[in-house]
């Protein structure tokens, strides 16, 4: 036992394991992560590929050759640092607790990783002005408003999403401004700012004032009778040119698409606008490892100053 | 003439009174090539404030600001090596220091690093960034010292030089490492996720610098091993600094980098 545990807190075993998983990482480094297997089958030797594939070196950082070893660390780290500080705290000599805060900032970061890994959601989505999009069942976001602002030689300056959050139709969040670099944070969720694109879009407004914003393949029901949105064609010269072609579909099966214009009518809804909307991609996460993430990284700076003010205030450096 | 102009051809001159002073002038320490280096640090940093000035933002946002800056962190950091260590060993340490210096301002005439003053896209603008970018380049710049050190414990024989050279390079990572570590990686981890909502996505750039982070963890722990002190240590030390090279230059010629703008 006292052999085993010998073995498990011994700094060569540390040097050995921080080794192999810096020579495996470069490694790593220089094929290409997460492809197809038929990547590698087309771009590497045969041998070459049925290793790389075989043992998971093309998800190199989710296979067992970084996996085992990192538990081994995390063994090697847990051991080494619990008979560090019972040595510090049994001992005589002047103590020194930098590295001990530093070992076990590490440990709770590969803790906090382990929860992201395992309980980590998130979604991406993209909507234009005015729509809403529900997800985790209890949750509407809605999209107020989708800036982009340019600087003068029109690269990106910033985009800015205005949006309300619901939660079972209670407002929680009333037209907050998301941006790069600064997400929103509501009941445990975080929204982030990380796309963009553009899309060809029906807008349509019911009698109830209710609005709707559709793309193509989308579908919509008035009066009980289901429609789809079949093309959008949209003249940048001339917005009068704008049409949307739209089927009625009857017993499941679709009709033949109808061109319509602005201000006509479909079924219940009027048409009020067709046009190439912005979208904002927004991402959505809920990550309950991420507060013991930046805990874990807190220790470990404090440990790394006070190592470093301990090892500077020595005499024999 | 640019700021980085005149602080290039300073650094020139620095170097070649470092050069009299080493080959003509054996045995007589050299008195003022610091200060020289001292010049162009503060000319290289003027460059950066100027910058950040005309663009609204700390100006470390590409490859050629951040090349300017670091030289000029490497500039101070050997000028102040040279003020609190003033022995004449280390005459060679600054030399190479000095050198480095020369070699980086030169790369920022190249296609590498083109110096247009461009305005910071979103992901860009951010506090985070800022300390992610010039703790790591600090910390690194102690990495140039250290790198130095080693190459001549490697190349001298005398055993009380080196202990003072080993001094030296123990020295310049335990100032280093724990910049290093604040902003390469938890500066850096904190930036990915107010960004992206990820603090670590195994971007060939994140992991060539966690390499370099555990090459130094390495060097720190064969402290505590006797019989892997000197010799390998240096090695260690050498193979440290060269992934350090590697994950500011090299990295973008690997596939599926983010960092694609540094």
């Amino acid at each position: 036992m006292k052999a085993l545990l010998d073995f498990l807190k011994s700094v060569k075993l540390a040097v050995v394991l921080i080794g192999y998983i810096t020579i495996t990482s470069i490694m790593a480094t220089l094929v290409p992560q997460g492809r197809e297997v038929e990547y590698y089958l087309h771009n590497y030797p045969d041998l070459l590929s049925w290793l790389i594939v075989n043992t998971g070196f093309h998800q190199f950082f989710r296979s067992l050759l970084f996996l085992i070893p990192a538990v081994f660390f995390f063994v090697n780290l847990s051991v080494c640092t619990i008979d560090r500080f019972v040595r510090e705290i049994r001992g005589k000599k002047k103590k020194r607790f930098g590295p001990d805060i530093l070992h076990a900032g590490l440990l709770l970061l590969v803790i906090a990783s382990l929860i992201t890994a395992l309980t980590r959601q998130e979604s991406q989505i993209f909507m234009a002005e005015r729509e809403q999009y529900r997800i985790q069942d209890k949750y509407v976001i809605g999209l107020n408003s989708f800036e982009t602002q340019l600087y003068a030689d029109g690269r990106p300056k910033d985009w800015i999403s205005r949006i309300d959050v619901f939660k079972d139709d209670d407002l929680l969040v009333h037209d907050f401004p998301i941006e790069v670099n600064s997400p929103l944070s509501v009941d445990g969720m975080m929204i982030y700012q990380v796309d963009f694109s553009e899309q060809d879009r029906v807008l349509l407004g019911g009698e109830n004032k209710d609005v709707h914003s559709l793309a193509v393949r989308d579908f919509f029901k008035s009066n009980g009778e289901v429609f789809s949105i079949d093309s959008i064609s949209v003249n940048s010269a001339n917005a009068a040119l704008n049409t949307a072609g739209i089927r009625k579909w009857t017993d499941q099966s679709p009709g033949r698409p109808v061109i319509y214009k602005v201000s006509d009518k479909v079924g219940a809804y009027e048409i009020l606008k067709i046009s190439r909307e912005d979208l904002t991609g927004l991402q959505i996460i809920k990550d309950p490892g991420a507060v013991p993430v930046v805990i874990a990284l807190l220790i470990i700076t404090l440990g790394l100053c006070v190592t470093f003010l301990q090892k500077i205030g020595e005499k024999n450096l | 003439m640019t700021i980085a102009t005149a602080a290039f051809i300073t650094l020139l001159a620095a170097c070649i009174v470092q050069i009299v002073y080493l080959l003509i002038k054996r045995g007589k320490p050299d008195p003022f090539s610091h200060f020289i280096v001292l010049a162009s640090s503060l000319l290289l940093i003027t460059d950066i404030i100027m910058r950040s000035v005309q663009i609204n933002f700390v100006a470390v946002t590409n490859t050629y600001e951040s090349l300017v800056f670091f030289t000029g962190v490497i500039c101070l950091v050997l000028f102040l090596y040279r003020v609190i260590w003033a022995e004449k060993t280390f005459q060679l340490i600054i030399f190479g220091g000095t050198i480095l210096s020369v070699i980086f301002l030169a790369l920022t005439s190249t296609p590498i690093a083109p110096n247009a003053i461009v305005l910071p896209i979103p992901a860009l603008q951010s506090a985070w960034l800022v300390l992610h970018v010039t703790f790591a380049f600090i910390g690194e710049a102690f990495f140039v010292v250290g790198f130095f050190a080693a190459i001549l414990y490697l190349v001298i024989n005398d055993e009380e030089k080196k202990k003072i050279i080993d001094r030296v390079m123990y020295l310049s990572v335990i100032i280093g490492y724990p910049l290093y570590t604040a902003g390469a990686l938890v500066f850096g981890a904190i930036w990915a996720q107010s960004a992206w909502g990820i603090f670590w996505s195994w971007d060939p750039k994140e992991t060539w610098a966690l390499v370099t982070w555990l090459t130094y963890t390495v060097f720190l722990h064969f402290r505590i091993i006797k019989k892997w002190r000197g010799k390998v240590s240096a090695i260690v030390c050498i193979a440290g600094f060269l992934f350090t090279l590697f994950t500011y230059f090299g990295v973008n010629l690997l596939p599926d980098s983010l960092h694609s703008y540094g």
